[in-house]
Parts: C-alpha cells; sequence; structure tokens
C-alpha cells in the first residue's frame, strides 16, 4: 500500500493524560482498539485509562516494530516475486533478537507489560511477556523466585514444610 | 527501595496459569510454597507437561504413579491438555496404561502428547472420547477394546508408531 502518507492516524490516550499519535497500522495491532476502530471507523481519540504513559510508550514501541518488519518482508517479496528463504530466516532472527532486548526490563516493568498486552490485546507482545516471565522461574528454588519477583512469604515454617513434603521431588533439583 | 511490590501475585489469575503452562511440572507445583497466595494457583490449570525419565526401579515407579495420581486429583477441572516426554528402557517396561487411566477418569482430555525417546514402548490408550489432537512418538500402540473412532479428533500425528 503506497497510501502512508495519507495514512489515518490515531491518538491514544495514557492514564495520566500523555498523547500518542500513532498510525492506523500500529493501532491496529491492539485487538482491543482494531475492534473500537472497526465498531466505529470515525474515531480518532482513544483514552486508555488502564495504561501509564511509560508502559503504553513501550506498547507502541513493541508494535511499530512489528509492524515496520512485517512490511519490509512484504516490500520484498512484492520487489522478487518470492520471498528469499534466508533473507525472511534473517529478518525473523533479527526481531527475534530485538524481542529479546526489549524484554530486558526490571519485574515491574515486565508484569505492567503483561496487563498492558493482556487489555490491549497485543498476542505477540503477550506471548513474549508471558514467557519472559516464565523464564524467570523456571529452575529455581521458591527463595530465588520470592526475592527475583518481591513476594512476601507469609507461610509458617510448618505450612511450608507441608507443602514440600506432599511433593518432595519438585523441589530436589531446584536446590 | 522505593518500590518492593509484588506485581506477580498481583495479576489476574489467567494470567498467572498463563505463565504457569509454560513450564515443567516441577517448577509449577513448587510456586505452591511461595506464598499463601500462591498455594493453589497450579491446581487451575488445564494443561500439564512432563518430562520425565522413569527409573528402571519398580518400587521408585510406583511412587511415580502416587505421584502422578496426587497431581491430577489436585487439579480442579478436567486435564484438557496433557503432554508426556519419556524415555522408556527396554527391561523394565514402563506401564503408561496407569497414567492415562488417571486422566481417563478425570475426564475431559483434548489433547494428548506423548513423546518416547528411548526403546519403542507398548502404549494402550483408554478410550478418551473427547479427543480431538493425538500425538505419539515411537510407541506401539494398543487401541481400547471397544474402540470405534474417536469423534472429535481432527488433528493426528504418528511418528514411528
Amino acid at each position: 500500500m503506497a497510501r502512508s502518507s495519507t495514512e489515518n492516524m490515531i491518538t491514544l490516550m495514557s492514564s495520566d493524560g500523555e498523547e500518542f499519535m500513532v498510525t492506523e497500522k500500529v493501532a491496529r495491532e491492539c485487538t482491543t482498539i482494531r475492534n473500537m476502530l472497526e465498531d466505529d471507523c470515525v474515531i480518532t481519540n482513544i483514552p486508555l485509562p488502564n495504561v501509564t504513559s511509560d508502559i503504553l510508550s513501550m506498547v507502541i514501541e513493541y508494535c511499530m516494530e512489528h509492524v515496520a518488519a512485517a512490511e519490509k518482508a512484504a516490500a520484498e517479496t512484492a520487489e522478487k516475486g518470492s520471498s528469499s528463504a534466508p533473507a525472511a530466516a534473517k529478518a525473523n532472527k533479527d526481531l527475534e533478537e530485538w524481542d529479546k532486548a526489549f524484554m530486558n526490563v526490571d519485574v515491574y516493568t515486565l508484569c505492567d507489560l503483561i496487563l498492558a498486552a493482556n487489555y490491549l490485546n497485543v498476542s505477540g507482545l503477550l506471548d513474549l511477556t508471558i514467557q519472559t516471565a516464565a523464564n524467570l522461574i523456571k529452575g529455581k528454588s521458591p527463595e530465588q523466585i520470592r526475592k527475583t519477583f518481591h513476594i512476601q512469604n507469609d507461610l509458617s515454617l510448618e505450612e511450608e514444610e507441608k507443602i514440600r513434603s506432599q511433593t518432595p521431588w519438585a523441589f530436589e533439583k531446584s536446590e | 527501595m522505593a518500590e518492593e511490590v509484588d506485581r506477580l501475585s498481583a495479576l489476574p489469575l489467567d494470567i498467572k496459569t498463563s505463565v504457569l503452562r509454560l513450564l515443567p511440572i516441577e517448577d509449577v507445583v513448587r510456586t505452591s510454597s511461595l506464598s499463601h497466595s500462591w498455594r493453589h494457583v497450579w491446581t487451575h490449570l488445564s494443561s500439564l507437561c512432563f518430562l520425565l525419565s522413569f527409573p528402571d526401579d519398580p518400587d521408585l515407579h510406583l511412587w511415580w504413579v502416587e505421584l502422578f495420581a496426587y497431581i491430577i486429583s489436585s487439579l480442579r477441572g478436567p486435564l484438557i491438555d496433557f503432554y508426556l516426554c519419556y524415555y522408556a528402557h527396554d527391561n523394565e517396561p514402563v506401564d503408561l496404561f496407569c497414567f492415562l487411566n488417571l486422566i481417563f477418569l478425570k475426564g475431559g482430555l483434548q489433547k494428548l502428547s506423548i513423546d518416547n525417546n528411548g526403546c519403542l514402548a507398548l502404549i494402550q490408550l483408554p478410550y478418551f472420547r473427547s479427543l480431538r489432537v493425538l500425538y505419539l512418538c515411537h510407541l506401539h500402540l494398543l487401541l481400547p477394546d471397544d474402540f470405534q473412532g474417536f469423534e472429535h479428533l481432527h488433528d493426528l500425528s504418528l511418528y514411528g508408531v
């Protein structure tokens, strides 16, 4: 599509009142917004009371990167008639690397991103953030997990001992 | 520290279970000892992933069966998706039927995947009537006695079966 210069712009407003101008294509990466646009196509200003400006700017950054990657792949396919497999594989790898670097955030930001991705229904970002959270739990002892996520241990020693004795095999490898 | 807030525990239950769904069973069950609020989160899961190396020792095998029974009976709802990756030894074949029968008794299984990386092993399948997806690798399959087909099955992958 060669109408990028005239493409509709949408304004997204964060919970703290900051406005973000994005192309409709980027906004449509959020299924929640796509549904709103399909219900009412003249809408240009969307308040997002559940998302703060710092998290919203990250979600937009993610959507822009993924839209740009998809456009680049489509343009290359159109130019050459068919996409070359090695180029596509490299583009995929680059995007994966970008995702990985994007996930280099503290656990608070990670949890806020999970909530925002869930609310805005950005499936790629939701999968990415949930996988990142799972990686922080995998193979770790309960103490390590509590430390990572600042989880308060409100179990008594007896209760914790009881849980461990019910399923000792679950604790063997992580200690 | 300005912020020592536990955001993970505050996430909605369905998000927490989506995180647990990506983990092997040991990691899943281990979260029950994090805090009171995590005590039963894992029992809301409807899909489980087991990566097992079954021991040769029959006593230990029995121990696994008991543990498996504990896990299945702890789940609140039906187990919909079950993935098992194991290694079959040739001298002490594992009777997977007792495992599968526990899932069968629970009811509602829709997706079953069993990956055997060891010697070709015999597997007797209970009659999972609600099964939609079946994946089996390197197994000798015995069908249920009264088998008349899985009427809901739409995805079947068999490798070396």
